[in-house]
């Protein structure tokens, strides 16, 4: 490719793009300290795990497969014990509490959603949570039927669930996580097997929950441009290891880091080097920032005038 | 964690020996216990199976729930057997002994209580032999040995498949259990005992449902791997059966006939104490 024209523009266009906004919330939400687990005596599959997740922050956990992040979501939730460390919710450990009592504060979507799904039609299996909680007949339905307009699944409300395919069963489980409003949300991947639209709909409903609800998002996931987009902090783990916990722009441009958990640098690094930006980490984060603030404004402009929709979706 | 009834590698000689050995020795052993009603036969059988048990090192853990649950079919085929016939005792034996009066037809006799003590026994000797089985064997092992004594690798390669997926469909019923759980559904030991039922059935069933689909699809992608085209095909699992299998076997066989012909010597299976 060449640059040459562009290199100047381009260094000129760092230098007066704006400077990321540092959240500087300070309430932990969940705070994993020094954690240690094994499934087979012997075998670690978690070591050293430590992090703080702020309330209201945003944040993926990446890694290769196999890394243990999908048993870090597990042991959280309570599926597990831990063999040695403390995991907090709200400054308080979760020890003594059961799963479903966890389970009133934080929603997991798990990875597979056959796992999930047990009832045969998706209204039921949505409206479960509520049901359980004993939820009036009338707001279960206002509600289910709310988050089942958000996922894209409102047409299908009276299918049964064998009859979707995995990205909408997918969705089926993301339903009936949200319909029931957790402090802390942890999405194992919630993207996989979702088209283009579908991804968008519901990055875009986490990030709006995220910022106007101050709730607690976590996802777990492979996809680095949802990484990019739509987290402000990432942690990486690798061979159960954590590796890092930093920007997401930060992480994709340490090699190092991202040749030990199998990420891929983003292009956007490549480009800054090449055109000789001092500090290329910061160019992608600059550029990241810009391009959620123009997503932003499209979404404003089809929030006035909602017959552009396709446009941005699209 | 613990998988419950499956093949858990441990070093006894139980473990090394073949499938197929542990497989004839279950079938004969089943047929004997099946057969006979000679209270001192069985008896030496459950001992035998205690025994057998003990050594394979099978763990409690490995096979304590599903031992409750058997245990709650037994009580409930006890009690159907008395409520549908309180006479199968003196009928047998031939003799009457009135302990005490219950209700209508309902009277509790010596014979009957014998009888039934005899159906007990028999379950004992039989539980510990399944799960001795289940625990030491290797699944694709077994296809491979099962093969190898001329049954068609169909047929080895589906049972196989069966005990394979003891685990996974139990791991899968955690998950599925633990999901629920944290969506605000009791299933600990909190909960009533019949909700705990309740809720059980509904993860069991769809569960079900979903192996049953699942045997479609693996079936399917093995077909299109090509399994089943060819009469023969190589396997890496086979055991050659050794000097302690055909010490089993030998045993085995030796063992059935004796006791089917001390059983049957009188000309009943029933060994009566009562006359
Ligand atoms: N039930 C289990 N028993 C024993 N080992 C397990 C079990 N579940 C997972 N493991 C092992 O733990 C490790 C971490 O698994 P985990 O599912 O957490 O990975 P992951 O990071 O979520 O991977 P992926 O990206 O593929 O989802 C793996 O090596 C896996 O083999
Ligand atoms: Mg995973």
């Amino acid at each position: 490719m060449k640059l040459n024209n562009y290199k100047a523009p381009l260094r000129e266009w760092f230098n007066q793009a704006d400077r990321k906004k540092e959240k500087d919330e300070s309430v932990s939400a969940l705070k994993v300290e020094d954690l240690y687990f094994s499934y087979v005596e012997g075998k670690p599959i978690l070591q050293h795990i430590h992090f703080d997740i702020k309330k209201g922050e945003m944040v993926s956990i990446v890694g290769k497969n196999g890394a243990g992040k999908s048993t870090l979501s597990n042991l959280i939730c309570g599926f597990y014990k831990p063999v040695k460390g403390r995991i907090l919710l709200n400054g308080e450990d979760v020890a003594p509490l059961s799963i479903k009592e966890r389970g009133e504060k934080i929603g997991l979507v798990m990875q597979s959603p056959n796992q999930m799904i047990s009832k045969p039609m998706i209204y039921e299996e949505v409206a479960l949570g509520l049901a359980v909680r004993g939820v009036p007949e009338k707001e279960m339905k206002e509600r289910v039927y709310e988050t089942l307009k958000i996922c894209g699944l409102y047409p299908f409300r009276n299918w049964p669930v064998s009859a979707l395919s995995f990205g909408q069963k997918k969705r089926v489980s993301i339903a009936s996580i949200l319909v029931m409003n957790p402090e802390v949300l942890i999405l194992d991947e919630p993207t996989a097997g979702q088209d283009y639209r579908h991804y968008t709909e519901i990055m875009e409903f986490l990030k709006d929950i995220n910022e106007n609800f101050g709730i607690t998002i976590i996802m777990i996931t492979h996809d680095m441009h949802l990484m990019l987009e739509y987290t402000d902090r990432a942690i990486v783990i690798a061979d159960g290891h954590l590796i890092a916990d930093d920007t997401p722009a930060r992480i994709l441009t340490n090699e190092q880091i991202a040749d030990k958990a199998y990420l891929k640098k983003t292009s956007l690094y490549d480009l800054a080097v090449n055109c000789q930006i001092d500090n290329p980490s910061e160019f992608v984060e600059r550029f990241i920032a810009y391009e959620r603030q123009q997503r932003k404004l499209r979404i404003e402009k089809v929030k006035e005038n909602p017959a552009h929709v396709k446009d941005i979706i699209l | 964690m613990s998988k419950i009834l499956s093949y858990e590698e441990k070093d006894t000689w139980i473990h090394q020996l073949s499938g197929v050995t542990k497989l004839i020795f279950f079938l004969l052993w089943c047929v004997v216990s099946m057969m006979t009603y000679d209270t001192r036969i069985l008896i030496l059988m459950v001992v035998f199976s205690l025994f057998v048990f003990k050594i394979s090192k099978t763990q409690w853990k490995q096979v304590g729930s599903v031992f409750k649950v058997v245990m709650v079919f037994l009580i409930f085929n006890v009690v159907a057997i008395f409520f549908f016939s309180p006479d199968q005792g003196s009928h047998i034996y031939g003799t009457r002994t009135v302990l005490f009066h219950i209700a209508g037809r309902y009277d509790m006799t010596l014979e009957q209580l014998f009888y039934e003590l005899n159906v007990v026994i028999k379950y004992f000797t039989i539980i510990p032999t399944v799960f001795m089985f289940l625990v030491t064997t290797n699944p694709s092992e077994f296809a491979a040995s099962m093969n190898k004594v001329g049954i068609s690798y169909n047929v080895g390669y589906a049972i196989s498949i069966a005990l394979r997926y003891i685990p996974d469909v139990q791991g899968e019923f955690t998950k599925i259990k633990h999901a629920q759980e944290a969506r605000g559904i009791e299933m600990s030991g909190k909960a009533s005992f019949l909700n705990r039922i309740k809720s059980t059935a509904s993860i069991i069933f769809p569960l079900i449902f979903s192996s049953m689909d699942r045997i479609d699809t693996v079936s399917n992608a093995m077909e299109l791997r090509g399994f089943g085209k060819h009469k023969k095909r190589t396997w890496y699992m086979a055991k050659k059966l050794k000097r302690n299998d055909y010490l089993t076997i030998g045993f085995t066989v030796i063992f059935a006939i004796v006791a089917l012909v001390f059983t049957f010597a009188d000309g009943s299976r029933f060994y009566n104490p009562f006359v």
